[in-house]
Order: C-alpha cells, then sequence, then structure tokens
C-alpha cells in the first residue's frame, strides 16, 4: 500500500490550492475578461444560468473523471444518455408507467450499459475505448429504434418536474449536480473504493499484489458512471419535457475536456473532483461567455481545443518536471 | 424486432443478388421493364417480401433512397412513396442508408441489379451525387430528385426535381412577424448554419419581413445562434441569448425540433407569453406546440406529398409523359388561427 499512498493526492484547503493555483487563476483570467466583455455576464440571474447549463455535464464528469483516474476511458456516456433520457420519455408517454418506475427504469438501463462496458474491459480484457465504442454504437442504435427518429413529447408534470423545479431561484439541477459532486468526492477521498480506483490508475500491477480484488474495482466504477447517465438521461428529458434521439450527442467530448482540463492525467492515478470542477466551469464560462458576447459558435469549438491542449501539455511538463526531481 | 431482421435479411439478399443480376439490369431499361422483371422476379420477390412490401404486381419497380429512416421526417416521405406506390401498382424496394453517402451508393447499386425502373432519391451530399446518377443514368433507370436538390452541374442526370420552396418556407415567417409586430421587433435567429437550406430559409425569412412592413429598420437581429437543428443545443443557446439581451421579442428557428428547445428556455427564464416563437417544418411536435401556445407560427415543409409526388411523375415519365422537370412544393403557414384544420399527429396530407 506503500505506492498507493505515495500517489495519494491531498484534497484539502492548502493543498487544494497549490496544486490546481494554475486552473484558478485560468477561470479567474477567463472570468475577468468575459465580465469586461460585456456586462450580462455577472449577473445573478447569469450565474444561476451558467450553472443550470452545465449541471449535467458536472454530473457525467463525476463519471468520466472514475475511469480516467482508472487510466481508461468511457466514450459511451452521450449515448448512454440518449437512451435512458428517449427510454424515460417512452416509458412515461408512450406506457404511461409510473414516475418512480421510469426514474428506476432508466437508472437500471444505465447501470447495466455500465455493467457491460465494466465486464468487458476488467474480465475480458477488451480496451476501455473499444469497449465503450462498441456499447456507444449499441446505445444509438436503439436510442433510434425506441425513438422511431421522432421527438417524444413529454405531457407529465410529474415527471418534467424533476428538471424544472427551483428552490429560491437555484434550480433543482444544480443541487443534483452538487450532490453528485460532494458524494463522488466522498467516495474518492473517504473510502477504500475510491482508494483503490487511485491504487488501479497509479499502478495496476501494484495493487494486484497488494491484495486488492483489481478485477471487481476495476468493473464497478463503470456501473456507477453508467448510473449516472441514467440520471443525466432523465433530468435532460425532464427538463425539456421531450426526447430526441439525438439527445447526449457529443457529451462525452465536453466531460473528457473538463476533466483534462482540470488537471486530471489522462494515464491516470492523478486528478480530483474539485480540479474537475474547476474544468467544468472553465467550458462553462468559455460556452456562456462567448455566446453572451454573440460569438459564432464554431470559434467556441477551436477556443476550447487550445484549452484541452494548453491542459494537456501542462501536464505533461509537470510530469516530466516530477520525474527529474 | 421482426422488421429489423427482414430489413437484416433484405440487405444480405440484395448483397448476395448483386453477383446473379447484375448483368441483366445493365441492359434494363423503360421499354425492356417487363422481360427485365421477369428474369429477376425470383429474387425482387425475395427482396420486397424481406423489406415487408406486398408484392402489388404492378408494372414497374421504384427504388427509394432517403437520408435515414430513423427521423420522422424521411418516414413521412417513405409514407407518400408507399401511398403512390400502392395506388399505381407498382413495386417498391427501400433501404435505410442511415446518414451514410458510401451505404446510400451501394444500396442504390443493389437496387439497380435488383431491377428497379426508376429511383426516388434523396442523395445525402449533393455534391457528390454525380456518380450514382451516372449509375443510374447507364443502367437506364429514371432518377426523380427529390427534397434535397443535386448540384446544377449534375441535372442533366437527373429526370425531375422535386423540392420544397426554401424561401418561400423562410418568407411566411418573415410575414407573419411583420403582420403582428407592426412597430417591428428584435429578432434572435436559432440557426444551423451548416446547412444550405437553412441560410437560404433565413434569407427568405428576413425578405418575408420586409416586403411586408413600411418600416423595415425597425426589424432588428439581435444575434444568430448555432442550434445545430438540435432541442437540447437550442435550449442551450438560447437561454444564454436570453441572458444577453432582455429585449428579444421574436425567436425564429429553422426547425420545429430546435423551437421546442426556444419554448424550454424561454419558459425557464421566466418570459412565456412575452417572446414569440415560431418554427419551420410543421412536424407534429410542432403543430402540437402551436396548439398549446407556445409557439405562434409554423411554414409546412410536405414531404408525404413529395414522396407521393416523386412516385407519380416517375411513372408518367416511365410510360412516357412528359414531366415540368423542376418542381417547387408550395408551402402554407400553420398558426394559432388555423392549427384546428389539420392533423396534429401527421405530417401533412394528400390534398
Amino acid at each position: 500500500m506503500e505506492k498507493s499512498k505515495a500517489i495519494r493526492v491531498p484534497g484539502k484547503g492548502e493543498a487544494y490550492f497549490r496544486r490546481n493555483i494554475g486552473i484558478i487563476i485560468g477561470l479567474i483570467a477567463l472570468i475577468v475578461i468575459v465580465s469586461l466583455s460585456t456586462p450580462k455576464f455577472l449577473t445573478g440571474s447569469n450565474i444561476l444560468n451558467l450553472l443550470k447549463s452545465n449541471a449535467v455535464n458536472a454530473i457525467i464528469c463525476c463519471g468520466m473523471l472514475l475511469a480516467i483516474l482508472m487510466g481508461e476511458i468511457d466514450i459511451s456516456v452521450g449515448s448512454t444518455v440518449g437512451l435512458t433520457g428517449v427510454i424515460g420519455a417512452y416509458l412515461i408517454t408512450n406506457m404511461n408507467a409510473p414516475v418512480w418506475v421510469t426514474v428506476i427504469a432508466c437508472l437500471a438501463v444505465g447501470a447495466l450499459i455500465g455493467t457491460i462496458n465494466g465486464v468487458s474491459i476488467s474480465y475480458l480484457k477488451v480496451p476501455a475505448f473499444v469497449a465503450t465504442l462498441a456499447t456507444q454504437c449499441i446505445g444509438r442504435g436503439l436510442t433510434e429504434i425506441i425513438s422511431g427518429g421522432v421527438t417524444i413529447r413529454i405531457r407529465n408534470d410529474a415527471y418534467t418536474a424533476l428538471g424544472n423545479t427551483s428552490f429560491g431561484g437555484v434550480s433543482i439541477i444544480v443541487l443534483y449536480a452538487g450532490l453528485v459532486l460532494i458524494l463522488t468526492w466522498f467516495l474518492l477521498n473517504r473510502t477504500r473504493f475510491g482508494y483503490y480506483i487511485y491504487a488501479l490508475g497509479g499502478n495496476k500491477t501494484a495493487a494486484q499484489y497488494s491484495g486488492v480484488d483489481v478485477k471487481k474495482y476495476n468493473m464497478l466504477p463503470y456501473v456507477l458512471i453508467g448510473v449516472l447517465c441514467g440520471l443525466g438521461g432523465i433530468i435532460w428529458s425532464a427538463r425539456l419535457g421531450s426526447a430526441a434521439a439525438t439527445l447526449g450527442n457529443g457529451f462525452e467530448m465536453d466531460a473528457i475536456a473538463a476533466v483534462v482540463i482540470g488537471g486530471t492525467s489522462m494515464s491516470g492515478g492523478v486528478g480530483t473532483v474539485g480540479g474537475t470542477f474547476i474544468g467544468i466551469l472553465i467550458i462553462g464560462v468559455i460556452t456562456n461567455g462567448l455566446n453572451l458576447m454573440g460569438i459564432n459558435s464554431f470559434w467556441q469549438s477551436v477556443f476550447k481545443g487550445v484549452i484541452i491542449m494548453v491542459a494537456v501539455v501542462i501536464d505533461v511538463l509537470r510530469k516530466d518536471r516530477a520525474k527529474h526531481q | 424486432m421482426k422488421k429489423l431482421l427482414s430489413v437484416a435479411m433484405a440487405g444480405v439478399l440484395a448483397l448476395s443478388m448483386t453477383a446473379c443480376s447484375g448483368s441483366q439490369s445493365t441492359e434494363t431499361t423503360a421499354a425492356e421493364t417487363k422481360a427485365a422483371e421477369e428474369t429477376s422476379a425470383a429474387a425482387e420477390e425475395a427482396v420486397t417480401e424481406a423489406v415487408g412490401e406486398e408484392a402489388a404486381g404492378g408494372e414497374y419497380t421504384i427504388g427509394f433512397s432517403p437520408y435515414t429512416l430513423t427521423n420522422e421526417y424521411f418516414t413521412a416521405v417513405l409514407d407518400g412513396v408507399q401511398k403512390a406506390c400502392d395506388e399505381l401498382g407498382c413495386e417498391l424496394i427501400y433501404f435505410d442508408p442511415q446518414n451514410d453517402p458510401t451505404q446510400q451508393a451501394s444500396q442504390i447499386d443493389d437496387m439497380i441489379a435488383s431491377g428497379i425502373d426508376a429511383l426516388i432519391y434523396i442523395p445525402y451530399d449533393s455534391a457528390g451525387a454525380h456518380t450514382v446518377l451516372q449509375t443510374c443514368k447507364d443502367a437506364g433507370v429514371k432518377v426523380i430528385n427529390i427534397d434535397n436538390v443535386v448540384t446544377e452541374d449534375d441535372y442533366e442526370l437527373v429526370d425531375g426535381i422535386i423540392a420544397s420552396n426554401n424561401t418561400q418556407l423562410g418568407y411566411l415567417s418573415g410575414q407573419w412577424v411583420a403582420e403582428n409586430h407592426p412597430d417591428g421587433a428584435n429578432i434572435l435567429i436559432v440557426h444551423l448554419q451548416t446547412a444550405e437550406s437553412c441560410i437560404i430559409n433565413v434569407e427568405g425569412f428576413w425578405s418575408g419581413i420586409k416586403k411586408n412592413t413600411e418600416n423595415p429598420d425597425a426589424f432588428v437581429e439581435v444575434q444568430v445562434v448555432e442550434g445545430e437543428g438540435s432541442t437540447e443545443t437550442a435550449f442551450n443557446v438560447v437561454s444564454d441569448a436570453l441572458q444577453a439581451h432582455d429585449d428579444i421579442d421574436v425567436i425564429y428557428c429553422i426547425n420545429d425540433t430546435s423551437a421546442l428547445g426556444a419554448v424550454q428556455a424561454v419558459e425557464e427564464a421566466g418570459k412565456t407569453g412575452q417572446i414569440d416563437i415560431l418554427g419551420k417544418d410543421g412536424a407534429p411536435i410542432g403543430k402540437h406546440a402551436i396548439k398549446d401556445g407556445t409557439m405562434v407560427q409554423t411554414s409546412a415543409q410536405r414531404p408525404t406529398y413529395m414522396g407521393y409526388e416523386g412516385v407519380k411523375s416517375a411513372v408518367a415519365l416511365l410510360n412516357g409523359e412528359e414531366i415540368e422537370f423542376n418542381v417547387s412544393i408550395d408551402s402554407y403557414s400553420i398558426t394559432a388561427d388555423n392549427i384546428d384544420e389539420y392533423d396534429l399527429d401527421a405530417w401533412d396530407t394528400l390534398d
């Protein structure tokens, strides 16, 4: 266990700021630039809007963080959000299912996809990228079949309330995201399970020799990712009051981007929920800020790409320096 | 499941048949249809049965190739194609190209091999349709190009064109805005900037405003946002735009799907009723939204009619009749005033 302790990241106060100082400065710089360009940015209603817009991404990011911490990836997340969203809409509208049944069904479908990913990656030794590419295709296909290519309308107020309620101006979606972030932090920093995830990403062989059930703990995070995607599907379909087969397209890219910008190493073992949170905010501020400034969305892609590149280069340089020390 | 299986079977069958009927189909012309049909009759029956069509025993075999069959717009086109084939006693063969131009091309090769007389063609990539069209011409297959029109250089390779009037689709919405906002309006455009047809829609929208108002300067474009034609993207960009501008009066969306996102964004911003949302297509979701009062206007496309007319033109051509080469289908405006005249759950009707 000595080895895993060495790669374990301190999670509190000063250490948090020191570790994330680069991206915190980046975020503040972005906020300053955007606020100077448009007075609409730093208003209460826009901040709430920004948090709300990025809430589902935050939930997906918590899942993506687990995969990347293990040195792997899950590119099926967007497709699973789409599949569960459409299944939710289908159950509630076409089958008149009760809300609780629909919610459980969506989460269960997410968990099922996650289990398929996890089993093929950890037990069948399929590379994560390939395994989740396969489930991504399967999910997209099933989504098209279930929806029949038609946008399904939802006219069940109890269901849409799951995404449209707010408490004192704060949307329920933001609360979901906050809760998921806190639980993920707790999982990674306060439980044996979280400890093992870092250990797996740091050095799988070492983890195995220290007696960790590597296969089991490599699989379980994917089940969690699936459940989080199911939650994402429920939230989007409830919030839009409809679900189409295109739901969730490209979500994996935003999630990977935020996690990587947040200082998580693509080779695993290094990364925090706090860093990811800042990564999410950076992506969110870029999108929201450029929208407010009226800059064409194609440029947003370019900016996001540049920032991801910078984040990865910093990660590589940092690792180099650590090696030399 | 059964449908899936049969489509899969049809694909396998069609593939396996390419080899045996290829040489015959190259000779297939309108005049020789009968002969060609007889020789490959067994194969065709296998395909059409697998696809789920009833062999009508009619004169001609019609092929249909859209972008995809998992999009309600294209299934509405298919409905029209199917209806016309039933009425005119034609056999119908179709596959799902799944938004892939290379698959579309090879499926059309398979259709030619199985002896189609005419093809109702919606090229996924209008600029890249040349090879497919040349293959059809060489094989003597008549091509009616519908919906997404091929480039002008390829006009000589098609036998007829039927498409929506994209300018008019936008124009009708612009006209509504001019008439209902006589004092002018601040307008947000939810675009799909990568689609040629949507660019024409938006140009039509502005000309619809300018030609119906005495005061064109009072209509201001506050912002153009990219909604990607999708509900959730439109929702996000409209939410942001509502933060940036608190003076928006009208939101024009290039399809009903993205208009649905605008509706939700406006509702969350607490501005329901203060902003008029216009869509395009006359899709069932759009009509429901107008009925619910969340959208004010949509300009209808007529996919079912388009498919129906496509087959009718093809059969007329095969019968040696003259047809109009380039047909533009008129749109109509759907608003709260006339919504009750339409079937909310269908795209369009044939009358």
